[in-house]
């Protein structure tokens, strides 16, 4: 009764620089089953991102199949898109993207106000997530007035707000130091054992080896999984 | 995604680029506190004129001006030529420009020669002394009644009532102060002196009366009296009939002037209409000034927005992830642009309140500030930034989402 979160089938991608074709990814089938805890490793310039840019539908494949929670988006208008990012998909990225002139409150409040929910509902919601992540006495902070681990968990508070049936992870302990990195993972961890899907991308096996499968790509190509 | 959370953050914006901000604002400031301040103006000194005029609904003003000597008209004939018509209340005047001198102060100023029955027909304010009467022009006495502008320029702190004033030559003495009053829309506030027809008729060597005020009792009557008139000052220089019919057949002359060579008729239903015109080519002419300020406004808010949005790309890229729509990054940048331009509009509009006031208190002009203006002026504003706004939203709505998020 479990449908698969994601299914992808022979994935491609190819960058077009003039006379000059670069092919990105070289045919990725790929099935993520719902609740399950994934991990993407490869080297830098192997095509994880653009893996992920991919299944976060920020990118589209220049050929293949993927389907997103039963809904087949190749054929996806940019407007459907952008609602599909903002019904679907959390994501977190190494750079934590939050947004520097509003509070961690704001940042957090920020996917709710354009998926439309009406104030009450919005405000109990960033307060709930941010009590997750275990910032709510933080919430009237600048990002430049916190760590880079709380950043970090502002930008988790963000993902999960929504309440998506999907969390990106891309790099997400990229920037952090051992100590927040635990934290980090421990919280992902936990959102996961709660049953929400996650998709991470890493380079670092010790974070991969949490994950419990942990699918290894180079040059485009899966190469384990 | 609402209104009011973009409103706010928009401005978190504005104030943290503050420099930025007000200079970009700066041609919308400009452009809206030129607008204000200019209408008060015009509008003021309309009011004021309107004003004066209608005191003086029953005045009508006739101007001589003939080519031909024979048809100079001297006191009497001017008399004569109104007693014919059966028209009642007339006031001969006799214009000069000269000089006037008390002690070492010289200016030209505007000398009227009058009779007695001047200072109830302008219905004058005297503020003290007296004013011409019938014996001063039967004895051609060389008094003079002066405004308080001439006061002011001429005695200073002193007294001017007995005083000699020195006109072409011949010494007058001051008898009377009136109130200062607007002469018509096209003079200035001057120094106005007035004295006995008989004498200035004497002291220039001029005989021919080149003004006549009449007063009508019946206000239903100016404008049949003021084409009596017409007519027989026609008839008396002789000019070929010079109507501008229309397609009723109807007589024209009173839209405006009726351009005459050897004399007008003015009646206060025409100097309001002119008024009128004018203040309407006024105001047209600020339509334009304003426009073009606003425009260059708009340039620069534009300008401005496209470094906002090149500068931001990564924010619109996180936006985008986040699930934004192109809508909603459209009317942020559009709300931005139009809040950045309202906020000049409204300095605008207050820099303007604030010179009125001043040049109220300290210049003899009197704006009067209207709030339909300020509204039309905020409007106007806010529509530029947005007209403006247009493109470099429309720039930042249709980035890629993964684009927008690689930039660094």
């Amino acid at each position: 009764m479990n449908k698969p979160i994601i299914e992808m089938r022979d994935i491609r991608k190819t960058y077009e620089t003039g006379a000059l074709k670069v092919e990105v990814l070289k045919g990725i089938s790929l099935t993520v089953e719902n609740g399950e805890f994934i991990s993407i490793i490869g080297a830098s310039g192997s095509g994880k991102s653009t893996l992920m840019n991919i299944m976060g539908c920020l990118d589209t494949c220049t050929s293949g199949e993927y389907i997103l929670d039963s809904k087949d988006i190749n054929s996806y208008s940019e407007k459907e898109l952008a609602t599909i990012r903002s019904e679907k998909i959390g994501f977190i990225f190494q750079k934590f993207n939050l947004l520097s002139k509003m509070s961690a409150y704001e940042n957090v409040e920020l996917p709710l106000l354009y998926k439309g929910i009406e104030k009450k509902e919005r405000k109990r919601r960033v307060l709930e997530s941010l009590e997750i992540v275990g910032l709510d006495d933080r919430q009237d902070h600048r990002p430049t007035e916190l760590s880079g681990g709380q950043q970090q968990r502002v930008a988790i508070a963000r993902a999960i707000a929504g309440k998506p049936p999907l969390i990106l992870a891309d790099e997400p302990t990229g920037n952090l130091d051992s100590k927040s990195t635990e934290d980090i993972m421990n919280i992902l961890l936990d959102l996961n054992k709660s049953g929400t899907p996650l998709v991470l991308i890493t380079h670092d096996n010790d974070i991969a080896k949490l994950a419990s499968r942990i699918i290894r790509i180079s040059d485009g190509q899966i190469i384990k999984d | 995604m609402n209104i009011a959370t973009i409103l706010r953050l928009s401005l978190k914006e504005i104030i943290a680029n503050k420099l930025r901000s007000i200079l970009t604002m700066l041609g919308v400031i400009i452009g809206v506190f030129s607008i204000i301040v200019l209408v008060s103006i015009g509008e003021g000194a309309s009011a004021n004129i309107k004003k004066e005029i209608s005191k003086e609904t029953n005045l009508i003003k006739v101007e001589m001006f003939p080519n031909d000597e024979e048809k100079q008209m001297d006191y009497d004939r001017v008399l004569g030529f109104y007693k014919k018509l059966d028209i009642k209340n007339i006031s001969p005047i006799l214009d000069q420009q000269p000089q006037a001198k008390y002690k070492k102060i010289e200016k030209n100023i505007s000398l009227k020669g009058v009779d007695h029955t001047y200072g109830t027909m302008i219905n004058a304010k005297l503020k003290s002394g007296r004013f011409i009467a019938a014996l001063d022009v039967d004895y051609r006495k060389k008094v003079v009644v002066i405004n308080e502008k001439a006061v002011k320029t001429f005695f200073k702190d002193e007294y001017p009532i007995g005083k000699d004033i020195k006109i072409n030559g011949d010494d007058y003495s001051v008898v009377g102060i009136i109130a200062n009053r607007e002469v018509s829309m096209y003079e200035r506030l001057s120094e106005e002196l007035i004295a006995p027809i008989t004498t200035v008729q004497r002291n220039f060597g001029v005989k021919s009366i080149n003004k006549v005020h009449i007063k009508v009792n019946d206000k239903e009557k100016v404008i049949l009296i003021s084409q009596k008139i017409e007519e027989a000052l026609k008839k008396f220089y002789n000019t070929k009939k010079n109507k501008v019919s229309n397609e009723d057949g109807v007589d024209d002359e009173y839209e405006g002037y009726q351009f005459n060579d050897q004399f007008y008729v003015y009646t206060p239903e025409k100097e309001m209409k002119q008024v009128q015109k004018m203040t309407r080519t006024f105001s047209l002419m600020l339509g334009g000034i304003a426009g073009i300020s606003l425009l260059v406004g708009g340039i620069g808010i534009m300008n401005i927005m496209f470094v906002s949005v090149t500068e931001r790309t990564r924010e619109i890229g996180i936006r985008k992830a986040l699930g934004a729509q192109r809508k909603n990054i459209l009317i942020q940048f559009l709300i931005e642009s139009g809040v950045v331009s309202g906020m000049g509009g409204i300095l605008g509009i207050g820099l303007g309140i604030l010179s009125n006031f001043l040049i109220g208190k300290f210049s003899p002009l009197k704006p009067v500030l209207n709030i339909k203006v300020m509204l039309i002026a905020f409007t106007f504003s806010v529509a530029v930034g947005i007209i403006f706004g247009i493109y470099p939203a429309n720039k930042a709505a249709k980035l890629k989402p993964i684009d927008a998020l690689r930039y660094e």
